[in-house]
């Protein structure tokens, strides 16, 4: 196994499509085009300056009419970190007068969770919803943490570490029967897009964050929404582009990358929704190797409680790191929830909230895919896994 | 053209004068290494004269650039630019006073504004002496820079003025190099290199007493990653630079590391796996016809380099093995290592993964005689005194990847 470290002998197995995508080919095409043909300033008086912001216009569109919503509330910036700090940080300064509360789950991205963190220094309590030991948050959980002068509920549509979706729906009904002033609720929805079925409106939400590179974009842009009606300071100042709400001059390219990404994961919609590759994948490799346990929703749950992209499975004994670099010498490129070294054990916070003990969480490996890997990759990964779990585990424990 | 003045550097080094007969090659050696760290074309010549070397900067080459390059040579004491001039009156008077004006302005603000003018006239047939140059030359200097004074005993600023047939030589600061002996000059030694603190700091204080040096790292995917791997090229490539390059050879050592846990005791697998990897390294360095080893090792500083184990590794060695931390402080390694550049990268976190082949209770004072015996459960070809099979990569001066 390990002789084989000098470059992989097969074609590259991508499985951290969580992580990013591969930009796909026509997105590439369209960006170029875009580079190449609408180089104006939208702000621009001149014609080139009216082409690009057409264009600009369009894009806004179609990203509204994917998320199903007003374009009046499409905003773009660089991502969902960008997103997720805009709000967090914008909510606090608009409403803190209010309330002093904010409510976040135990599954949030740690762009959600540092901006809260921040929030604490500024005398603003936070509150952790926990999930149960597959990830998910009760929407009671949420109702019990509810107070007066709660200002903000942030939970996550899907979670990036094991794919367990968590119910917007049922939580969003709950603030909507809350009585007045009821809290902003805003969603990371960033792994959500695409792959379940997400409308903003209907959940309630005020406010959802996305990266354009989770689906198969390019890096470097996003979209935030903000309910029309709805007002928090900017946390960008400048030029006042994105009608205030965003400075800084429109990454033309960018955006126009997203919207078509953004199209054709639409259009591709079937495809992407199979949760088919997943169940197969968790029951293959839990039937290779009985000691391999599925983090979040396995197959034996009903279905529809986890997104179809997703799987992270503990292989207990071997630390995540040594699976994902075996792997790698077969050309499969996985990641870890958990990073371990000699010098300090990092445990991953998702995962120990959901109350993973240890050897669990440092053993969590995720495959996660943003095009579905064919019936023979996956069996490619269940023999890579049949053959290297034994004899590292034979090694580690 | 005729150009009024030239940029020259003035190399002084120190204890290459002591060295007999053998001056000549270590002089040249010097030479080629400043002609290797100032890099391509950027020394327009360079030669030895009268115990000191000159180079000449090319025009085209970045001045302050090249300067910094030369004084990290090893061997150098110190280096001064210097300004080569016509031997009119006029030419030498406007560049000593520039160059005194300079030299001030460098100086800390506490400094008084005070120099000396230092002539020697090599050219017999100059109408002046020395004395009468110095004499000449302050007077001018007190004309045109108000603030300047004399001191002729501790001055700040010593401004040297060399009368050759020519041309005349005007030197202005004075930048301390580090020192040592050229690399290269004292042979060569194979650095056990692992992606700490210490193995940098040894390379660059064996390197500095002028030893050229090749290294070697153990890895073993996929326990450890391939981001540790280039942390270790990037130490490397950190390191090049102080020396005429840098060759890493990355032996795969999985397998052996494997056979280890499997066969030996537990307890024991660090005192092991040390002396399989002295084994492996010594075999290597004698098929590159390199005569010794060197390590990061520091005396007590961690359960490996205890006096114990110190020898049960050292004995497994089949070359001497140099150990230039043997007697510094882990604080001392520390402050040497942020000065030459090589701390941020060694305390990136992409450590073996996890220790898997490290027990968390390694025995500190191991009998010899009891790992010897350990050590022979293993497999015969474990054991073997055959170079093991390494990637080799080599790394310019520059410290860029030669191809």
């Amino acid at each position: 196994m390990y002789r084989e470290y000098f470059g992989p002998s097969s074609p590259p197995l991508y499985l951290d499509g969580a992580a990013t995508s591969r930009p796909h080919p026509e997105v590439r095409e369209a960006m170029l085009q875009t580079m190449e043909d609408l180089y104006g300033n939208p702000s621009s008086p001149h014609l080139e300056g009216v082409r690009a912001e057409t264009s600009l216009e369009g894009a806004r569109k179609r990203v509204a009419r994917r998320l199903g919503v007003d374009p009046r509330g499409i905003y773009f910036n660089s991502g969902a970190t960008e997103g997720n700090n805009t709000i967090i940080g914008g909510v606090a300064r608009a409403f803190r007068n209010r309330g002093r509360h904010v409510i976040i789950t135990g599954m949030e991205h740690p762009s959600v969770r540092e901006p809260c963190r921040a929030l604490e220094e500024l005398g603003i309590e936070v509150s952790l919803a926990l999930p149960d030991t597959k990830g998910y948050v009760r929407a009671e959980t949420i109702e019990e943490l509810l107070r007066p002068e709660t200002i903000l509920v942030s939970v996550t549509a899907v979670s990036g570490e094991v794919g367990t979706i968590q119910p917007l729906a049922e939580i969003g009904e709950i603030l909507r029967r809350y009585p007045e002033p009821r809290p902003v609720f805003h969603s990371d929805i960033v792994q959500a897009v695409g792959r379940i079925e997400i409308d903003i409106e209907a959940l309630g939400l005020d406010c959802a964050t996305i990266s354009a590179h989770k689906l198969r974009g390019p890096r470097g842009v996003g979209a935030l929404y903000l309910r029309p009606g709805l007002h928090i300071p900017p946390l960008i100042l400048g030029g006042g582009q994105e009608r205030g709400f965003r400075s800084g001059t429109e990454n033309l390219p960018g955006i126009v990358g997203m919207a078509l990404a953004l199209d054709m994961l639409t259009d591709e919609r079937s495809a992407w929704r199979s949760a088919d590759v997943r169940t197969h994948l968790a029951r293959e490799i839990q039937a290779a190797l009985p000691g391999a346990r599925v983090n979040g929703f396995g197959p034996e749950d009903t279905g529809g409680r986890s997104a179809p992209h997703i799987l992270n499975v503990s292989f207990p004994g071997i630390p995540g790191e040594v699976l994902v670099h075996a792997l790698e010498e077969l050309g499969i490129f996985a990641s870890t929830g958990a990073a371990c070294s000699s010098r300090e054990r990092r445990t991953n916070a998702v995962l120990k909230n959901m109350g993973l003990d240890r050897g669990r969480a440092e053993s969590a490996i995720r495959f996660s895919w943003s095009e579905s890997p064919t019936p023979e990759e996956a069996d490619r990964l269940v023999a890579g896994l049949r053959d290297l779990v034994p004899v590292l585990a034979n090694i580690t424990s | 053209m005729d150009r009024p003045t030239q940029e020259t550097v003035l190399i002084r080094y120190g204890e290459i004068g002591l060295k007999g007969k053998n001056r000549a090659l270590f002089e040249n050696r010097l030479m080629a290494n400043l002609r290797a760290t100032a890099r391509d074309g950027s020394l327009a010549a360079i030669r030895k004269t009268r115990g000191r070397i000159l180079a000449d900067i090319a025009p085209c080459a970045d001045r302050e650039e090249v300067l910094a390059r030369l004084v990290r040579t090893f061997g150098v004491v110190s280096i001064s630019p210097a300004r080569v001039v016509s031997l009119e009156d006029d030419t030498i008077a406007q560049v000593a006073t520039e160059v005194t004006r300079e030299a001030l302005q460098k100086l800390p603000p506490s400094a008084p504004s005070t120099f000396k003018v230092e002539a020697r006239r090599a050219n017999k047939d100059y109408p002046r002496t020395s004395p009468q140059i110095n004499a000449w030359l302050g007077t001018e200097i007190l004309e045109s820079i108000p603030e300047a004074r004399v001191d002729v005993h501790e001055p700040a600023v010593r401004i040297g003025v060399e009368i050759r047939s020519d041309s005349a030589y005007v030197l202005g600061r004075t930048i301390p190099g580090p020192g040592g002996l050229p690399v290269g000059s004292a042979g060569r030694g194979l650095l056990l290199m692992s992606g700490g603190i210490d193995s940098p700091v040894a390379a660059w204080q064996i390197m500095k007493r002028g030893l050229e040096i090749e290294a070697i790292h153990f890895h073993t995917p996929p326990f450890t990653g391939p981001r540790a791997r280039r942390k270790v090229e990037e130490l490397v490539e950190a390191l090049a630079p102080w020396g005429v390059g840098i060759t890493l050879h990355l032996c795969h050592f999985t397998e052996t590391a494997v056979a280890l846990r499997e066969k030996c005791p537990r307890r024991l697998h660090l005192t092991i796996m040390r002396r399989l990897m002295f084994r492996q390294a010594s075999a290597l360095a004698r098929e590159l016809d390199i005569p010794v080893l060197v390590t990061g090792e520091s005396l007590g500083q961690v359960a490996s380099q205890t006096l114990e184990n110190l020898v049960a590794t050292d004995e497994a060695a089949s070359v001497p093995v140099l150990r230039p931390l043997i007697g510094f402080d882990k604080q001392e390694i520390m402050d040497r290592a942020r000065k030459i550049g090589t701390y941020d990268i060694s305390i990136q976190p992409h450590e073996d993964c996890c220790s898997v082949f490290v027990p968390s209770d390694p025995k500190t004072t191991p009998a010899l005689e009891d790992v010897l015996r350990a050590e022979a459960l293993l497999p015969e070809r474990f054991l073997g005194d055959t170079a093991p099979p390494v990637q080799t990569i080599a790394f310019g001066p520059d410290g860029l990847r030669r191809e």
